[in-house]
Order: structure tokens, then sequence, then C-alpha cells
């Protein structure tokens, strides 16, 4: 048997030459022996494996479109069993190679390993790095969702200010003027084909420039010279095992941190994904990964066309000429340590302008509000997703704009919170004129029509309704509704007060109480009753009795809060129905039912801003 | 241009010969931890690719297809299968699945028979004028109940599928649901994709 094996050996290295290439590999002398100072050059090439690799798994599940990458990259997170481990180790791996990738060249710079015969060595890496960077730049936009999409953005608008040639660049490489497919294809293209293609055809040439010149020894060599096989690739090899299980530890970080009983793994471990890219939803929270934070917080400092010129261009590329000269520079000691200060300077400087961006981040307020509103989206298109009508052929962000929770509290936050409060709703930017605020003045919003709501408009006993929760701010505090609470409803005994209450929630048919009106059926019929009746209500609002000559110019409790009654009112308040003539500043949101266009709002805006108000949207348990 | 050198290491490097005697354990233990670094990208990866192994089809409910009124005759009659389809990240409404044939056995009783041909998966014809089935890839026929014409020299397997009718929603409603699926071509034994 041993005999067949060794002939088949003899066979095979006769026709293919494997043992001469094994021992060209292995057998590589390290003078001085073994050391842990050179395992960088092989951590990288381990971690650019591992992207090749991760990438590839990734590429056979991606879909490069505006429609559907967000789509497939949630697909591969939340469905693909051990899709959030491939997601992991791809998104952390990159992040590992660009600190590889400085530790590598601070080891080269300081050893001067960039000195003659290595200068076409050294000038190769200067060229790795900038692929690398690239690779991290175009990942960064795949998944399309909102920080990838708006951090992209910046990014090709900086190349788009480079004098001349910018412009073209731009369009080039966005695939137009605007983004979309076009950009996504391109972007996959010199992710997943080019930029490998570049930073293989690179790498070898490094390795061969590498091993042509021999490795460059740390003086003074304190051991006996040894091979490559085995002493420095064991070392080198638990060097990379000690990266991955850094890569690993940030995959699984969330494990660890939080508590996630009941969720799949793709909910919380593996790599971030927000919400899916949305041109016209502004992501204040935009931010570059955080190795290019440093050139984020740098280009701060330079205002206008010109000087930004400097900032984004001209700097970096006076850094990358450095670099390319450090082999003539660092000749002569003194050079060489230019060279070292120069290199330490320059991350000495990168890292405090990320500390910056950072500390500046993290007081600014409109930021926090802005990383948590995409925290809260990001969960809740997942949400969606997963629900009965799963993402549709339009893609995911559709979702989101047809979504009441989502885009029903951003048209509140646009159209209504200048007036009204509501506690879910983020507040109105203050007024121009800070110091002078205009009054919110109108009624709290929070839980309208509920039970809670009305008992407190309806408080004989404490006069809520003249308090700036309800009418304390507007022309109502002095009108009949309010005289009416004070003086004739006072009469009324509670339990009265309180089936009044509780049958007028239930014209409005709110979800949320849905439970409580089924039991409460005799009570509501009671309630129903005295509104119609003795309450004295009718006197003033319509209540299932409307006429065609009705003069009563209060607002109709005919379904009252209810989904109709609601799109009628913002429609328009001044209408007959509602507050006619006694409207007090309440905009008209749509007015214009023979024309549409006129309309602020739309049919389909309404619908959601008062789904939201009511608390009518689609969660989980509702199944 | 002065020449480049390193400072001469103390001692010549051991022969190839001897560091491969050198440190038995050395060597076992790069090969071990080097191939944990090789392993676990790969394992992640392999894992999500055969996701679709374990992945259910999703299919087996009953889809409304027809009336019995919409039938004419004996002959078999082409119909579209409507139904939700879930294509990996999408859900699409009202999607056509596939095609089945329905002819009518009875005046309350309907067959139904799959499209697609159990040889190689291509959609059969029925031709009206010779009352066949006909396949246009490897031209295998059947009858109009589906069983082959010249088994032995018919390229298909097996006879064309029968799909279930809910026979007592036929006879209550008069419509005609059918429990819509594929099966695996090119086998002698009918066996459905899960």
């Amino acid at each position: 048997m041993s005999k067949i094996l060794q002939n088949l050996d003899e066979w095979f290295d006769d026709r293919t030459g494997w043992r001469g290439f094994v021992h060209e590999a292995l057998y590589e002398r390290v003078p001085g022996g073994a050391r842990w100072r050179y395992v960088w050059g092989s951590t990288l090439v381990f971690a650019f494996v591992v992207q090749l690799v991760t990438g590839l798994f990734l590429w056979m599940g991606y879909s490069p479109s505006a429609q559907t990458a967000w789509e497939s990259v949630y697909y591969m997170q939340h469905e693909v069993q051990g899709g959030w481990l491939l997601r992991g180790l791809h998104h952390f791996m990159a992040q590992a190679m660009v600190v590889l990738l400085a530790l590598h060249l601070m080891q080269v710079v300081i050893d001067g390993a960039y000195r003659a015969p290595r200068e076409f060595n050294f000038w190769t890496g200067l060229v790795l790095m900038q692929v690398v960077l690239g690779l991290s730049l175009t990942g960064y936009l795949l998944p399309w969702d909102q920080k990838g999409y708006w951090a992209t953005k910046v990014a090709t608008s900086l190349a788009g200010i480079v004098p001349i040639a910018g412009p073209t660049v731009q369009r080039v490489v966005v695939g137009g003027t605007t983004y979309g497919h076009q950009t996504l294809t391109r972007f996959f293209a010199l992710h997943a084909g080019v930029l490998p293609a570049l930073l293989i055809g690179f790498l070898v040439l490094h390795v061969y420039l590498f091993r042509r010149a021999g490795l460059h020894a740390k003086q003074p060599l304190k051991r006996a010279d040894t091979m490559f096989w085995p002493d420095q690739v064991l070392k080198d090899a638990v060097a990379c095992l000690a990266v991955l299980a850094v890569v690993l530890g940030l995959t699984f970080k969330p494990a660890v941190t939080g508590n996630h009983a009941g969720q799949a793994p793709g909910a919380y471990l593996g790599a971030d994904l927000g919400a899916p890219a949305d041109p016209a939803n502004p992501y204040s929270a935009a931010r570059p990964e955080w190795y290019f934070l440093f050139l984020f917080q740098f280009l701060k400092f330079f205002h206008g066309e010109t000087q930004e010129i400097i900032g984004a261009i001209v700097v970096p590329g006076l850094v990358m000429g450095v670099f390319a000269l450090m082999p003539f520079i660092g000749r002569s000691k003194v050079g060489h340590w230019f060279n070292c200060l120069f290199l330490f300077v320059l991350l000495a400087g990168a890292a405090t302008l990320t500390g910056l961006a950072i500390y500046e981040d993290r007081d600014k307020k409109d930021y926090l509000e802005a990383v948590a509103e995409a925290k809260t989206q990001a969960e809740r298109v997942v949400v969606l997703a997963q629900g009965p009508l799963g993402i549709p052929p339009s893609g995911a962000a559709s979702l989101l704009r047809n979504d009441a929770k989502i885009e029903g509290r951003r048209l509140f936050a646009r159209w209504c919170a200048s007036c009204h409060e509501h506690a879910d709703s983020p507040k109105h930017p203050a007024p121009p004129d800070a110091e002078n605020p205009t009054p919110t003045g109108a009624p709290n919003l929070t839980a309208f029509a509920t039970r809670e709501w009305l008992s407190g408009l309806l408080d004989p006993a404490h006069t809520r309704i003249d308090s700036a929760e309800y009418f304390g701010e507007t022309a109502h505090k002095e009108g009949e509704m309010s005289d009416f609470v004070h003086n004739t409803w006072a009469d009324t005994e509670a339990p009265d007060v309180e089936r009044v209450v509780v049958a007028l929630s239930a014209e409005a048919k709110l979800p949320r109480q849905r439970e409580l009106d089924e039991a409460d059926d005799d009570r509501i019929k009671t309630g129903r009753a005295l509104i119609a009746g003795e309450s004295g209500c009718t006197e003033c609002h319509r209540f299932h009795d409307e006429k065609a000559d009705d003069d009563r110019t209060a607002p109709t409790l005919t379904g009252y809060g209810s989904r109709a009654w609601l799109l009628g009112m913002i429609s328009n308040p001044s209408d007959g129905r509602y507050y006619g003539d006694n409207n007090d500043r309440m905009p008209t949101f749509a007015g214009h039912p023979e024309n549409p266009e006129l309309n602020h709002l739309s049919q389909q805006q309404l619908g959601l801003l008062v789904d939201w108000l009511r608390g009518d949207w689609y969660e989980p348990a509702d199944e | 241009m002065a020449k480049h050198t390193d400072k001469v290491a103390s001692g010549d490097p051991p022969s190839p010969a001897e560091s491969q005697r050198r440190g038995f354990m050395t060597e076992l233990t790069a090969i071990v931890v080097g191939g944990i670094v090789a392993v676990v990208p790969a394992a992640a990866g392999l894992v999500a690719f055969f996701d679709p192994v374990r992945r259910k089809s999703g299919q087996g409910a009953f889809i409304r297809v027809a009336t019995v009124d919409s039938l004419a005759g004996e002959a078999p009659q082409f119909f579209q299968v409507i139904a939700d389809k879930q294509d990996a990240w999408n859900l699409y409404p009202k999607e056509p699945l596939g095609g089945v044939y329905l002819r009518k056995t009875a005046e309350d009783q309907v067959e139904c028979l799959s499209a697609t041909c159990p040889h190689a998966g291509c959609n059969v014809d029925f031709v009206s004028a010779k009352s066949v089935f006909k396949c246009p890839c490897h031209n295998s026929s059947f009858e109009p109940d589906g069983t082959r014409i010249d088994p032995e020299h018919c390229p298909s397997p097996r006879d064309l599928d029968t799909l279930e009718v809910d026979q007592e929603r036929l006879k209550q409603t008069r419509e005609i649901f059918v429990k819509y699926r594929n099966f695996r071509t090119g086998s002698e034994a009918k066996v459905a994709d899960e």
C-alpha cells in the first residue's frame, strides 16, 4: 500500500513539481529565528482569504438592485441559517483588516523595512492599503441601508470636488446623477470583482518582492536562523487564531452583553443592518465606519469648495506622497526618525480626530435622537418583513413608508407637533425665534379618544378642560364646552359621567380598547342613551341624529375618534360636522377633495396619521 | 548606491531535513491551529450555502383553481394555479405557481393532473386532435387520464402525477380546490418536494 502511495506521489511530483512548490513556500530562511513581530503580514493575508471565502458565500445570496439589495441582506441576516455569522465574520474581519494594516505599516516603518532593496515591496504595500480601504468604502453601501446610503453619498460627493475630472468620476462611480440600481451594480462590481482582482494581483507582486529580498530581520539577531516552517508558521497561525477569536468575539458580543431571550440569533448577532435606504428620509445619524471618522472630523475644519479640496484631496494626497517617499527619506538615520515621527504624528492625529468625532456626537441631542430613531426603524422593518404581508416586490422601504407606527409618527412630528403634543412623538423643531416661542396651544393628543383622555376632558371636579392639556391655550377655554363642564356637567353623578365617557370612547373603536369595549356592552348602551338624552350633549353636538338643516355648531360625536371621524376632522376642521366657524386656528390639511394636489396631505398620509393617533398598526402579537 | 545587506545571522540555518525532524509538536500544533482558522470561515459559509436543503417548499395547501362549470366536455383543460408566492425575501400576491390539467370524470367529480412531465420537468401539451398528452422535450406521450402510452419506450419513468382535489368542497360549492405541489422528476416513485 505504502509503495503504491509512494509511486503516486512520485508521479504527481514528476508532473506538477508540487514538492518544489511546497519547499519554496515553506522553507524560507528566517534570520534570527521566528518572531511575533513578523506575523502581521500573514494575518493580513489570512484576513483577506477570510473575506474572499465569506464574501463568496455572501455573494450567493446577494442581489444588487435598489429593490433587492437590502432585502437580500435581510434574508441572509434573518432567514438563512448561519447567515448572521457569515455577515458578522465578513463585517468585523473588514474592520480587523484596517487595524492589521496599521500594525503592519507601523512594523515596516519602525523596522525600516522600506529601505533598499525593498522600495517596490513597500510601494505595492501602499497600493494594497488603498485597495483595502476601497473595499471597505464600497462594501459599506452594499446592504443599501440608511447609514450606508447616506455615508456613501457623502463619500462620492467628495469625489466630485476633485478639479476637472471630479464630476465625471463621480457620475461614473454612481452610475448617473442619482443613486439607484446602477450605483449598486457598479459598487458591487468594484467590491467583488475589480478591487479583489487588484488586491490579488498586487498581493502576488508584494509577496514575490518580499521573497526576492528576503525577510527584513530586526537587528540584533538574538537566535540562530530558522526556516519559515514550522516555527514562524506556528506563530503566524496563532496570531491568525487570535484575530479570528477577536472577530468572533465581536460577532457574538451582543449575546454576552444583552438579554435576548426568545429572539432569533439574526435579530441581535452578526453585523448591523439599518432600515432600508430611503432618499426621501434623510438620515441625520449618517457617519462613516469608525476608521474613516478621522477624515470625517478633519473635513469639518475646511469650509467652501477650495478649502474642501485641500482637506479631502490635497492633504491626503500629500500624506500618501510622504509615504511613497519614505524609502528615500529613510536612507539616513535622521530620515528614518522623521519617517517614524511622521507616522506616529499621523496616527496620533487620526486617533485624536476620531476621539473628537465620537466625543462631539456623544452629547449631540439631534444625533442621539437620530440614532435612536434609526434603531427603532431598523427593528420595525424586520417586524414588518416577517409579518403576514412579507416584503412586497416594490421593496422593503415601502413597508416603512406605509407603516402607521413609523410614518404616522413622522407625519405627526412634521405637521401636528408644532401645536399638539404627543408623548410618543419627537418634539417639533424649535421655532426660529427661540426666545419667544409660539405657544403650542392645542390639546395634547396622547391617547386621544381613549377613556383616560375623555375622563380628563369631562372631569368636572378638577376642571382639566381648562388646562394646557386640553383647551387651556385655545379660544375654547372660554367656550360653551368649558362652561358646560364647569356648571351643568358638575351636577352629574360620577357613574353617569363614567358611562358617558365609556360610550363616547367606544365610538372610536380603538384597537387598544377593543377588549374593554366588548366587556362593557351594558355600560356603553346606557352611556349612549345618556349622551343622546339627559346629559344635554346633543344640544350642541350631533350623535347619530344628523339632520339636513342641522345648526348645532360643536363637532359631531357620531363615531367620535373613529378613523372616519379623524380623517374628516384633520382634512377640514372648519367643516360643519366639526368646528365650523368655531375652529380655532387648526389648519385645513385636505380641504380640496375635488383637487387633491392642493392638499397638504394625501389621503394615504392622512390615513397613516390617523392610524398612528389611534394606535392602529400591525404588531406580531395581533396575529 | 549603497548595497543593502542584512547582518549575517549567527550560524548556518538548519537544513530542511533537520527542520522537518525537529519539533514534531510544533508542526502538529501549526497544522491544527492553521486548520482551525481555515475551517471556521469556510464552515460558516457552507452552513449558509446548504440552507436550501433544510427549507420547506411551503406547498401542500389546497388552492382554488376553477369551478366545475368552467369545464366543458371530457377533454382535459389547462388551468393556471394562482396563489401567493414566497420567493426568498419577496412575497408576491396572486402569482402563477404553475399549471394543471382538469378533467371532469363524472358530473360532480374532477381529476387533476400536474402539467409537469415526470421525466425532466417540461410542461406537457394536450393535443386535442389525437386526444393525447405530448411532452415537447423528449416526446413522452400520455393518455387523457395521465397513463403512459407504450411505457416500455416512453422516456417518462412514471405516469403523469395526479394532484389531490378537495372532493368535499367540490360537491358543496362546485369549486375546484387542488393540493398543488411539485414532484421529483426522473424517478419511478412519485415523491413530493417537501
